[in-house]
């Protein structure tokens, strides 16, 4: 052994000192990595975001969670090891060092002549560890370069393309999301964490994570909005109301109804939804109405329209209805909104008109007594049912025009929408013995010829699609003749919205 | 602030990924694995 020993010292050292690099890295990641590890906080990385990105005029910051290992924790971690590395590889030379350089153990001949070959044993063994440990420090240098590098390159590619798969999803089933109570409409919403409520802004794939978030409180939830609106709660942007459940993944149509003062708005949405859950009912979709209060309003307006009694005129502020058709993933939310007659003519209101113009599709309700030639057809019966009808005092083209200039300043492209015009109270004027039309050709003639030429050919020059409809906006059979709900139905159902009892034929083909 | 369970699963996964670099790597230079044709003691001689 011995002889082993003075014949292979150096290779015994070498070999020694390679096995002990080893330990030497061994002991140093598990003081760096675990033992005394340090941690790259949200409230770092937040800090860093948000000096880099200053919260916009919206005064929203970027969110607060822990971002991807790769991207900051890596660099922490990798620079510690080196450190402690470095420290405990510095401590192994202390006493070699004060003894064979400094001469602090007696004097630095003695070591070297009388013992020369142990303490060339020690230089090979200190050195051979330096080897192997910093060997094994540069392969984990190298390991967290290629974790760093395909982070930076295959995941980002993952990442931006379910981005673009999230941006395609929400193009392609309208699934913004509108808050009912500042009408404010974004692409999608904030989520709220599970655990702490704390709001998550942009939940998309990202530096934050790439299928799943850790909020700063250390739930997790899925990134995308078709995910994380099943798991946390959505909440407006702006006012900060929480949303219904599913808001920014499941389709979202909003439809305006519009029109004069007394041209029967109310009595439309009213009767156009009756209709709508009617046939739901017989088809068995479940119709839900997230806002129980709202529920309340609507069973109270269903009642008025079965008992054909009148609805009461709209209040100032107008009415905002959200139902969800279906449940869960499946669920469509349709938003109707009806403001008072008088909001449209007045400059100081439109901050409550907002909800025109993140509309996909507008309803105008036009009253036909409104219309002089109408009224002048009814002869001598005219003002007993002119007053029986609550006419509408002003031309219908004021209204018109008043909505159309609201979209126009606010740089709505109308050019893009559909409309659908619905001439209300058929039924009066079918009991004063005037005959319109049910086709939507036959009822722009109808119209043109009533003297609204000017206003069918500004609608039609300015809508990418416009249908006329002829309603009674009574308790009215589904498709059957003057039925209020079909032209909510033709507008849901070209947004994709799968309508109770499939798709209609809507009898009125465009003009 | 108690450390996160995905940055615990990724320092495991790359010391382990080192770890078998390294190993492979002692492993070689005694002949025995991939890479001993790179590092073992039939490696091709490189020097003058």
């Amino acid at each position: 052994m011995i002889n082993f020993l003075l014949e292979n010292g150096y290779l015994v050292a070498a070999q020694a000192g390679l096995l002990f690099g080893l330990v030497l890295i061994g002991l140093t990641l598990h003081k760096s990595l675990w033992r005394s590890a340090q941690l790259y906080t949200p409230e770092q990385f937040h800090a860093e975001q948000l000096k880099a990105h200053p919260p916009g005029p919206d005064g929203i910051g970027p969110d607060l969670a822990w971002p991807l290992y790769t991207l900051r924790q890596a660099d922490v971690d990798r620079t510690l090891v080196r450190k402690n590395l470095r420290l405990l590889y510095g401590r192994m030379w202390k006493w070699p060092a004060d003894t064979f350089y400094k001469g602090r153990h007696g004097p630095r001949w003695a070591w070297w002549i009388f013992l020369g070959p142990f303490v060339i044993a020690v230089h090979v063994f200190l050195l051979a560890a330096g080897l192997s440990a910093w060997f094994s420090y540069w392969v984990y240098w190298a390991v967290l370069a290629t974790a760093k590098w395909t982070d930076r390159t295959v995941w980002q590619l993952v990442r931006q393309r379910m981005r673009a798969a999230e941006a395609r999803r929400r193009r392609v089933n309208y699934t913004q999301a509108a808050c009912m109570e500042c009408m404010h409409v974004t692409e999608w919403p904030a989520y709220l964490c599970p655990s702490c409520r704390s709001p998550h802004h942009d939940v998309n794939p990202g530096k934050l994570g790439t299928f799943t978030r850790k909020c700063a409180c250390g739930a997790t939830f899925p990134t995308r909005a078709s995910k994380a609106a099943w798991q946390a709660t959505a909440q407006c942007k702006r006012c900060k109301k929480e949303m219904p459940e599913g808001t920014g993944a499941v389709r979202d149509i909003r439809i305006p109804v519009f029109g004069d003062v007394n041209a029967g708005k109310t009595r439309f949405l009213y009767a156009s939804l009756n209709s709508l859950m009617a046939e739901a009912e017989r088809a068995a979709v479940p119709l839900t109405f997230p806002d129980p209060a709202m529920e309340e309003d609507v069973r109270r307006a269903r009642e008025l329209i079965r008992a054909r009694r009148s609805t009461s005129k709209t209040s100032p502020g107008g009415v905002a209805i959200t139902l969800r058709l279906r449940e869960r993933h499946q669920s469509d939310l349709i938003h109707m909104f009806d403001a008072a007659g008088e909001d449209y003519s007045e400059a100081q209101k439109y901050a409550e008109l907002r909800f025109l113009d993140d509309s996909q599709g507008l309803v105008y309700v036009l009253d036909p007594f409104s219309v002089p030639a109408v009224r002048e057809q009814l002869g001598s019966q005219q003002g007993e049912v002119v007053a029986a009808a609550q006419a509408a005092a002003n031309d219908p083209d004021l209204a018109y025009g008043e909505v159309i200039s609201r979209l126009r300043d606010g740089g709505v492209p109308v050019s893009a929408q559909r409309l659908a015009v619905v001439v209300s109270k058929a039924d009066l004027l079918r009991a004063a013995g005037l005959d319109v039309p049910e086709e939507s050709a036959a009822i722009q003639d109808w119209l043109v010829k009533a003297g609204l030429q000017n206003l069918v050919m500004a609608i039609g020059r300015e809508f990418a699609e416009v249908r006329y409809f002829a309603v009674a906006s009574q308790e009215v059979t589904a498709s059957r003749q003057d039925d209020p709900g079909v032209p909510l139905r033709w507008l849901l159902a070209t947004h994709g919205v799968r309508l109770p009892g499939g798709i209609p034929q809507f009898a009125h083909p465009g003009p | 602030m108690r450390t996160p369970q995905f940055i615990l699963t990724y320092r495991l996964v790359t010391v382990v990924i080192a770890v078998i670099i390294i190993l492979l790597f002692a492993l070689g230079t005694a002949g025995i694995g991939p890479l001993a044709g790179l590092v073992g003691p039939s490696a091709p001689k490189i020097g003058i």
